[in-house]
């Protein structure tokens, strides 16, 4: 080990160094035998470990929507719409750069079924904060594409959460319906970053009784989305939605204080 | 096997929207499983699967025999994009219930169709890993964290990280060659 960047050399496999370091670490790699071999080692593992998965098996209709977007891609690419990311994915295609498409969003919403993944997804990116993308969803919700899946949802029921004095978080739930059953989204804002294993843990409560409604761990500017399948709870009178911060995502009843609640 | 994997690919490279689906079928499973494995959540792992084969149909020549065998370049394309996927959501998501609501296991006999054998021999060798080696292992690999994170999540000094990385994987290579020595775990 004859140079400090030889210690990149997990972190360049696991797409974790920015562009600058990365164009850094591949001048390295040029010169340094070392790291050449340790590298084409690691990419040996591609050929055993990605087996070890366990088998789960594609949910349902998943070959008609991908295939449906893959060649549907094609189309929009060949007719008016080549523009931009062509030469940037190529470089991206094999290195893991983080790099986002274009057309991303697009296809995220042709392949759903209606609007609570929309809904979902929107949640999901205005995590990320990209306000552009979340305008191109808007619009592509409303092609025909979308319209002819025609599946609706029905807003039940959205209350705000409260603060307690633990924390100065805001957040919302909202029940959704629609032909497949209930959902519960959760979303907050102004959470504290967590550290090491630590998550935000959604608990619905019977009197005092918790059961788990979905964990996640906010993004940089402290906001955080889940959401759960309520069917799972069908039995269960739950009449409070509550977060708190946990030590690990795995607590099977709450350790952390109660940071937002409310009735529902 | 793989001969086939190379017919496909020189028919999708003439647009053969047949040869995709076959290719596709070929690979879905696989790939939807490894996907799975690394982000924990269905809609990530149909966008990975997705993004692989636009990458597929539309960038021509993108794979080239020079790149090894088809198999291992499609599942790092896989491994690279969810990588990139994870990292733009930033999200970590689900609980253990809701995950397994949403996914039903197979029974081991159905497995990854053709890749039962392939699947069995790495399985019977990460069997033979101490619990601290396929930690180790599962954090590098599967959940991609960075040399930081594994540090703090095994609790042991940043600069020893690649050494244990190293030495895990010296170890399931050596399970690996012992086992394709004795003819791999084939039922005989
Ligand atoms: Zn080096």
């Amino acid at each position: 080990m004859n140079n400090e960047k030889c210690n990149w050399l997990i972190d360049y496999f696991n797409g974790e160094l920015s562009i600058k370091e990365k164009e850094e670490f591949e001048e390295h790699l040029k010169d340094c035998l070392e790291c050449q071999q340790e590298l084409a080692e690691l990419n040996t593992l591609h050929e055993d470990l990605p087996f070890a998965s366990e088998p789960v098996k594609p949910p349902e209709g998943m070959k008609d929507r991908v295939l449906g977007n893959v060649f549907a891609n094609n189309e929009t690419n060949s007719s008016n719409e080549s523009e931009t990311v062509e030469g940037k994915e190529e470089k991206e295609a094999e290195r893991n750069v983080p790099f986002i498409h274009k057309n991303d969003s697009k296809r995220r919403v042709q392949k759903k079924q209606g609007s609570f993944y929309t809904i979902a997804a929107i949640l999901f990116l205005s995590l990320v904060g990209n306000i552009y993308l979340l305008m191109e969803m808007n619009e592509t919700a409303d092609t025909p594409v979308e319209e002819s899946e025609n599946q609706t949802d029905q807003l039940i029921q959205s209350v705000a959460l409260d603060a307690t004095e633990v924390m100065d978080a805001t957040g919302q739930a909202s029940i959704l319906e629609n032909e497949e059953g209930r959902t519960l989204l959760v979303q907050a804002d102004n959470l504290e970053e967590v550290s090491g294993e630590e998550a935000y843990q959604v608990w619905l409560l019977e009197d005092e009784q918790p059961y788990r409604a979905g964990t996640f761990v906010p993004s940089e500017n402290g906001s955080g989305a889940v959401s759960f399948n309520l069917d799972s709870l069908e039995d269960v009178n739950w009449d409070t939605v509550a977060i708190t911060l946990e030590p690990t995502p795995n607590s099977e009843v709450p350790q952390g204080d109660i940071l937002l609640a409310a009735g529902l | 096997m793989s001969d086939r994997d190379l017919e496909l690919y020189d028919a999708i490279q003439r647009g053969d929207k047949h040869a995709l689906e076959e290719l596709y079928e070929k690979y879905e499973k696989l790939l939807y499983s490894f996907a799975f494995k690394m982000t924990k959540n269905n809609e990530l792992s149909e966008e990975v699967v997705q993004e692989v084969f636009i990458k597929i149909w539309t960038k021509k020549g993108i794979y080239q025999k020079k790149k090894g065998k088809f198999s291992s370049w499609i599942l790092t394309v896989a491994r690279n994009t969810a990588i990139d996927i994870m990292r733009k959501k930033k999200v970590q998501t689900y609980t253990l219930e809701e995950r397994d609501s949403l996914y039903s296991e197979e029974p081991l006999t159905e497995e990854l169709f053709e890749w039962k054998e392939d699947a069995e021999r790495v399985r019977e060798a990460m069997r033979k890993l101490n619990t601290n080696q396929l930690e180790v292992i599962h954090l590098f690999y599967f959940d991609a964290m960075s040399q930081q994170k594994i540090s703090e999540r095994l609790d042991i000094p940043l600069g020893t990280v690649k050494g244990r990385i190293r030495l895990a994987l010296n170890h399931l290579k050596k399970h690996l060659t012992t086992i394709d020595e004795k003819g791999g775990s084939r039922d005989e």
